[in-house]
């Protein structure tokens, strides 16, 4: 009775193992394209209204789902009255919330940061879209990693599974 | 809310420390903070000017002073701006971003042109923090000698040099003639360019200017008058330093179509206003049935002399 539980619990602890992986990759895909949806809101509210920064991050904050925190904590930094500069504002608020993307992914927010609202609004806008442009590309490129790395995390955790109970059986 | 309180957000961490030991009394006379790069800081109270020392506090010894150094002044742009500069297009250009309380910086640096207009400033490098304080009933002892025998307000020209008082009292002014201080209660119609007399922020005014005014912020003068004409059926209309021939002729229009007008004007004496051809065109079509001249000889808003149409005296002031 005690192998046949052992046994059970193994697998299960296999199969949540690959999962989480699976997950992992999953959630880098949906994040970057909650943060694009951030990106957006960001753009209307630049380019349409010319709202400052601070109330700009915080409506693109409410379109952006998970990575809602980065937009948020910038615009909290930038109106604490301190004299950050939207750039430094930006860096810390990416270095000090965790989101559920890549570090390559990090880096692509962050040169967003770079003269982050100190030109006109043409320059704001064509600086925005880029990045938005490379996030694009970086949700492209994590759909298909989920597409052909998602099944395999999934199906790899419950036969290591299977195969340790096989070996200790 | 203190004006210190108000002023504070807007001011580098580095120089409120310097502030802080201002007295209550210093901030009550505190009228510009100037902050000019690699200078020291001063501070302009009603008659006096003193530096910002460097230990805190004010001196009158410049080399004791705070001198301002870059990453100040660029610390004191982006508490300004909230970090948006694009936001501030428009400021920029004009020259002056409004804050909350109707307090004002003046921006000077060198100007971008684009066709021969100002398109926005660079290189920021001089900032003047003029602080607004709206002093209520400032234009009682004033109000009875703008209206006529038969109890109907005159058109007004309020004239002076700049720092005399002009835009205090003017705001006092709508707002009495709105509250109904002296007659029924006026339709005020307020063009508020520069945003300085209501200080508008968020579509809500920053001053007290009662129930009854409508405020068309941010507009040019001569386009404004004509929308307030149109769109409000004011029965006073109210705007701040003409200048142009197109506010002339809006002003001739609003007149002209029965609306008392209050508008105030950079001048001296009313001499001065006669010899510049939009004023005596002004003058010659007795737009203004009374010319008040103002001064600081004995602090802003000291009426000097108060004039009909025809340039002569009706009273003198003290």
């Amino acid at each position: 009775m005690l192998k046949v539980i052992g046994a059970v619990l193994i697998i299960i602890a296999c199969t949540g193992i690959g999962r989480l992986f699976a997950c992992k990759l999953q959630k880098r895909q949906i994040c970057l394209g909650q943060l694009q949806q951030g990106l957006l809101a960001l753009e209307r509210e630049v380019g349409f209204a010319a709202t400052p920064l601070p109330q700009a991050l915080n409506q693109a904050a409410q379109a952006a789902g998970h990575g809602s925190v980065v937009f948020t904590a910038a615009a909290d930094l930038l109106v604490n009255g301190e004299g950050l500069s939207a750039a430094e504002a930006f860096t810390q608020s990416i270095e000090e919330n965790q989101l559920a993307i890549s570090s390559a992914d990090r880096q692509i927010l962050a040169d967003l940061s770079s003269g982050l609202g100190l030109s006109d609004c043409d320059d704001q806008l064509k600086k925005i879209e880029l990045i938005r442009l490379r996030l694009q590309s970086a949700e492209a490129e994590a759909k298909e990693q989920y597409a052909s790395w998602g099944k395999i995390w999934k199906n790899i955790g419950w036969s290591v599974g299977a195969i340790l109970v096989l070996m200790f059986i | 809310m203190s004006v210190a309180l108000q002023i504070f957000p807007y001011i580098p961490p580095s120089l409120r420390s310097l502030l802080t030991p201002l007295t209550p009394v210093e901030w009550q006379g505190l009228e510009e903070i100037r902050l000019n790069l690699n200078l020291p800081i001063s501070c302009r109270f009603h008659d006096n000017e003193a530096f910002i020392a460097s230990a805190g506090g004010l001196t009158d010894e410049s080399r004791q002073a705070h001198i301002l150094n870059k990453k100040e002044m660029e610390q004191c742009l982006l508490l300004l701006s909230q970090s948006s500069f694009y936001a501030l297009e428009e400021e920029l250009r004009r020259g002056y971003i409004t804050l909350p309380g109707g307090h004002r910086a003046g921006l000077c640096g060198r100007a971008v042109l684009t066709a021969g207009q100002v398109r926005t400033l660079k290189e920021i490098s001089a900032v003047n923090l003029r602080l607004a304080r709206q002093v209520n009933d400032v234009s009682l002892s004033l109000l009875p000698a703008l209206f006529d025998k038969y109890h109907n307000l005159c058109s007004t020209l309020l004239v002076s040099p700049p720092r005399a008082g002009k835009t205090t009292l003017l705001r006092d002014i709508a707002r009495q003639l709105a509250a109904g201080s002296l007659t029924e209660p006026l339709r005020v119609g307020i063009v508020d360019e520069r945003s300085e007399i209501a200080a508008m922020r968020g579509g809500v005014s920053q001053l007290d200017l009662g129930i009854r005014c409508d405020i068309l912020d941010g507009c040019p003068k001569a386009e404004g008058l004509m929308m307030l004409l149109r769109s409000m059926s004011p029965q006073v209309l109210i705007c701040d330093e003409i200048g142009s021939e197109a506010d002339a002729a809006a002003l001739i229009e609003a007149a002209n179509a029965g609306v008392k007008v209050v508008a105030s004007a950079h001048a001296a004496a009313c001499e001065e206003l006669a010899d510049r051809p939009v004023f005596a065109g002004l003058l010659q079509a007795q737009a203004f049935q009374r010319l008040v001249v103002l001064s600081r000889r004995c602090g802003p808003g000291t009426v000097e002399g108060i004039y009909d149409q025809n340039l002569q005296l009706l009273a003198a002031g003290g």
